[in-house]
C-alpha cells in the first residue's frame, strides 16, 4: 500500500512540476546599472527609467516575467564595476544594460566580458571601447556620429572658414573634438584655438579671449552641462563676438531650457533622437514609446531615456529569442537589423552601431529644431545667431 | 595651443580682471571654512553642501515667488547656519573631544546626507539661478564685468571685512578667539566654551549661506557639486594661512590671476596644476600659509 501511495505522490510532483514548467515561462534575469547618485546621476536616472519602460513593455508584449536587478554606480567607474561584478557574478544576471560615461562604461564593460555576460549600453561614446573586440560588448551610438554632424552642419550649412575649439578633458569630449578637428581642417577649415579644460573650471574668460582675438566665427564647446552654463554665461559677459554657439551632448534639453531661459536661444547640439525625428519606418513606434513613457512618469523622454529603453528592449528581445544562453544572446544581437526611431540598427562585429547618425539641431523658441542633416531637418537654420549679442 | 602671438593688451587686461573677481568668489566661498578651520580646527567636510543649501534656498525664492536672490541671501544665510547649529548640536557636540579624525568622517557623512537630500527635493537636474539684473554686463572702455560678478566680490569682501571686526571688535568674536587659542583657560575665565563652538560652527555655516545665491548667480547648483568646493575652499584656507580671514581675499586673488594667467600664456590644461603647485609652493616656502597666524 505504502508503495502504491508513493507512486501517486511521485506521479503528482512529477506532473506538477511539468505543468508548471508549461505554463510558467521562466523569468529572465536582466541586470542594469547606472549613476543615480554623483555627478552623473541626472542622466543616470533617465537611463533608467528607459530601461524600466522597456522590461515593463516587454513583459507584456512577451508575457515573460523579468527581472530586473538595478545597481547605482554613483557616478564612479569602481562602483560600474563592483556593479557588474555583482550583478553577473552574484545575482547570475543573463545580460547587463545602462551605464552612463565612456569612463564608467570602460571598466564596467570588461567587467561584463570577464562573467562572459553580454552587456549594451548606450551612454558610452568613446571609441576605444570597442577596440579591444569585446564579445559581449553592444552599444547604440558612438562618437563618429555626433563629429560627422557637428563638422558636417559647420562646412555646409555655416561655411565658416575660422572655429574655435574649447573641450572637457574628459576621455569622450576629448576624442570627438580631436576627430571634429581633424574633420574641419580636412575641409580647409582653421581651428586656431583648440584648448582643453578640466572638469569643474569655473571661469571660462581667458579661453573665450583667445577665441575673440583669434576671430573665430563659430565657438564649438565638447563638454557636458555644466560646461555650457559656464561659457554660455561668460560669453555673455564678454559679449562673444561669434556667429554660433554649438555643444555636443546633454545640451538643449528641456531640462536646459528650463535653466538657462532665454540664454539658450540659438544655440546648436548634437541629438540622437528628438520628438519627430524617426524615421517613416518608425514613426508608430516612436509614437507609442512616447505615449507609454508619459503615461508612467507623466514627461516627455530624454533621448537618453529613449535609447535605454531601445536597448533593454533589444537586449530582452535577444535572451529571448536565444533561450537565455550568452552566446546565443550574442548571436541574435548580431543578426539584429531593424529601424528603429534613431534609425535603423544593427551592430558590426565589434558590437557598435553600423548605421548610427546623430541630427544637430538649433534651439529656437525653446524648442529643438533639426537642422541637419538636410533629409531629418525638421525647420531650417538661424544663422548667425547665439544667445548673446553676438556678431 | 599657446597662443602667443594673438595676446592682445585688453585680453591681458580682461583676463586678469577675471582672475581678480573669480578670487573673490574663492574668497566667499572659502570663509566659512576657514572661519571654522581656524577657531576650531575642524575641517567641515559637509561646508560645500551648506553653500549649495545657501544656493538651493535663493533658488526656490526665485522659481517659486519671484523673490530677488540678492534679497534672498538673509534667509539662505540663516538656513545654512541652522543646518550647521543642527549638525553640530545633534552630532559633533558628543565627539568635540575625541579624535580629530572623528569630526572629519562625521562632517563628511552629513555632507553625504545633505547631498542626497537636495536630489530628493531638487533631482539631479543642474539649476542656474537667471535673475534679470545680477545677469547683466558693464563695459568700460572695452573691458567687460559682469554685475554677479561684482557684486560677489564686494559681498566677499564685505564678509571678510566684517568677521574680521567682528572677531577683533566685539566681546563675542573676542571670546571666540580666546576659545580658538586656549579652550582651558578660556574656560577658567568663565567663557561657556560649548556655547562659543556651537556659535563657531552655526557662524560657518550662515558664511557658507551667503555665498550660495551667488554660486547660483555665477555658476550653478548640483546636488553633487559640494566637495568640490569644500576641497578648493580648504585649499584656499591653507593656502591663505590658517587664521588669517583677510588672507582669503589676497590668497583668493593669487590663484585667481595666476590660474586665469595660465590658460591666456600657456594653457586651460595647466590652469588646476597651476593651483596645486601654488598650493605645494607656498606649503614648502610658508608652511604656515600666506598670511598665517592665529585669529
Amino acid at each position: 500500500m505504502w508503495k502504491g501511495i508513493g507512486c501517486v505522490v511521485s506521479a503528482v510532483v512529477v506532473a506538477g512540476f511539468l505543468f508548471g514548467t508549461a505554463v510558467a515561462a521562466p523569468a529572465i534575469r536582466l541586470g542594469a546599472h547606472a549613476p543615480q547618485t554623483g555627478s552623473l546621476a541626472k542622466h543616470g536616472i533617465e537611463v533608467i527609467k528607459g530601461v524600466r519602460l522597456g522590461v515593463e513593455v516587454f513583459e507584456k508584449k512577451h508575457n515573460v516575467k523579468v527581472d530586473l536587478r538595478v545597481y547605482d554606480d554613483e557616478s564612479n567607474p569602481q562602483k560600474a564595476v563592483a556593479a557588474v561584478e555583482k550583478l553577473a557574478g552574484v545575482e547570475k544576471v543573463q545580460a547587463v544594460v545602462g551605464g552612463y560615461g565612456s569612463n564608467l562604461v570602460g571598466p564596467a564593460s570588461e567587467a561584463a566580458e570577464r562573467y562572459d555576460t553580454p552587456y549594451m549600453t548606450a551612454g558610452a561614446v568613446d571609441t576605444k571601447l570597442s577596440a579591444k573586440k569585446f564579445r559581449n560588448f553592444f552599444r547604440l551610438n558612438y562618437m563618429p556620429g555626433y563629429a560627422a554632424a557637428q563638422s558636417g552642419t559647420i562646412r555646409d550649412v555655416f561655411k565658416a572658414k575660422r572655429v574655435g575649439i574649447l573641450y572637457n578633458s574628459l576621455s569622450a569630449t576629448t576624442e570627438i573634438a580631436e576627430v571634429v578637428k581633424r574633420q574641419l581642417e580636412s575641409a580647409g577649415i582653421a581651428v586656431p584655438v583648440f584648448e582643453k579644460f578640466e572638469k569643474g573650471s569655473t571661469n571660462y574668460k581667458p579661453m573665450l579671449l583667445k577665441v575673440r582675438d583669434a576671430g573665430c566665427e563659430v565657438l564649438l564647446v565638447e563638454g557636458y552641462f555644466p560646461d555650457y552654463v559656464g561659457t554660455i554665461k561668460d560669453a555673455k559677459i564678454l559679449n562673444l563676438p561669434v556667429k554660433a554657439y554649438m555643444g555636443a551632448w546633454g545640451i538643449g534639453t528641456p531640462e536646459f531650457i528650463q535653466q538657462m531661459g532665454p540664454m539658450s536661444e540659438m544655440i546648436y547640439g548634437t541629438s540622437i533622437w528628438e520628438m519627430g525625428t524617426a524615421p517613416k519606418a518608425a514613426k508608430a513606434e516612436e509614437a507609442a514609446i512616447v505615449a507609454a513613457y508619459k503615461a508612467k512618469y507623466n514627461e516627455e523622454p530624454s533621448y537618453i531615456a529613449m535609447l535605454n529603453y531601445l536597448s533593454a528592449k533589444y537586449m530582452l528581445e535577444a535572451i529571448h529569442k536565444g533561450g537565455g544562453p550568452a552566446e546565443k544572446t550574442r548571436r541574435s544581437l548580431r543578426a539584429l537589423d531593424v529601424v528603429s526611431p534613431l534609425g535603423r540598427v544593427a551592430f558590426d562585429d565589434k558590437g557598435d552601431p553600423r548605421f548610427f547618425s546623430a541630427v544637430l539641431f538649433q534651439t529656437q523658441k525653446g524648442a529643438q529644431v533639426v537642422v541637419y542633416p538636410a533629409d531629418r531637418a525638421t525647420g531650417s537654420v538661424k544663422y548667425p545667431g547665439v544667445p548673446w549679442v553676438g556678431k | 595651443m599657446g597662443g602667443g602671438s594673438l595676446i592682445s593688451g585688453a585680453t591681458i587686461i580682461q583676463s586678469t580682471l577675471s582672475g581678480i573677481l573669480e578670487g573673490g568668489n574663492y574668497a566667499l566661498y572659502a570663509l566659512g571654512l576657514a572661519f571654522v578651520f581656524g577657531i576650531m580646527r575642524i575641517i567641515n567636510l559637509a561646508h560645500g553642501e551648506y553653500l549649495v543649501l545657501g544656493g538651493y534656498v535663493a533658488y526656490w525664492l526665485l522659481v517659486k515667488f519671484g523673490i530677488d536672490p540678492l534679497l534672498s541671501m538673509p534667509l539662505a544665510a540663516l538656513l545654512s547656519g541652522g543646518a550647521a547649529w543642527g549638525t553640530y548640536r545633534i552630532f559633533l557636540r558628543r565627539i568635540r573631544t575625541t579624535s580629530e579624525l572623528n569630526t572629519l568622517i562625521l562632517t563628511f557623512g552629513v555632507g553625504i546626507f545633505l547631498a542626497n537630500l537636495f536630489l530628493h527635493f531638487w533631482s539631479a537636474d543642474l539649476r542656474s539661478i537667471e535673475a534679470g539684473w545680477i545677469q547683466g554686463t558693464l563695459t568700460i572702455r572695452g573691458i567687460h564685468i559682469g554685475v554677479g560678478e561684482i557684486m560677489a566680490f564686494v559681498v566677499s569682501l564685505a564678509g571678510v571685512l566684517g568677521l574680521h571686526a567682528f572677531l577683533r571688535r566685539t566681546r563675542t568674536g573676542k571670546a571666540i578667539r580666546v576659545t580658538a587659542v586656549d579652550r582651558d583657560a578660556a574656560s577658567l575665565a568663565g567663557i561657556d566654551v560649548e556655547r562659543i563652538d556651537l556659535l563657531a560652527f552655526s557662524i560657518g555655516g550662515v558664511l557658507a549661506g551667503i555665498g550660495g545665491p551667488l554660486l547660483g548667480i555665477l555658476s550653478y547648483l548640483s546636488p553633487g557639486i559640494g566637495i568640490g568646493m569644500t576641497v578648493k575652499a580648504f585649499i584656499l584656507a591653507v593656502l591663505a594661512g590658517v587664521g588669517s580671514i583677510p588672507g582669503l581675499i589676497v590668497g583668493g586673488v593669487i590663484l585667481g590671476v595666476g590660474e586665469a594667467m595660465t590658460v591666456t600664456f600657456v594653457n586651460s590644461s595647466f590652469r588646476e596644476l597651476f593651483g596645486f603647485l601654488l598650493f605645494l609652493g607656498i606649503l614648502l616656502v610658508r608652511p604656515s600659509g600666506l598670511f598665517g597666524r592665529r585669529i
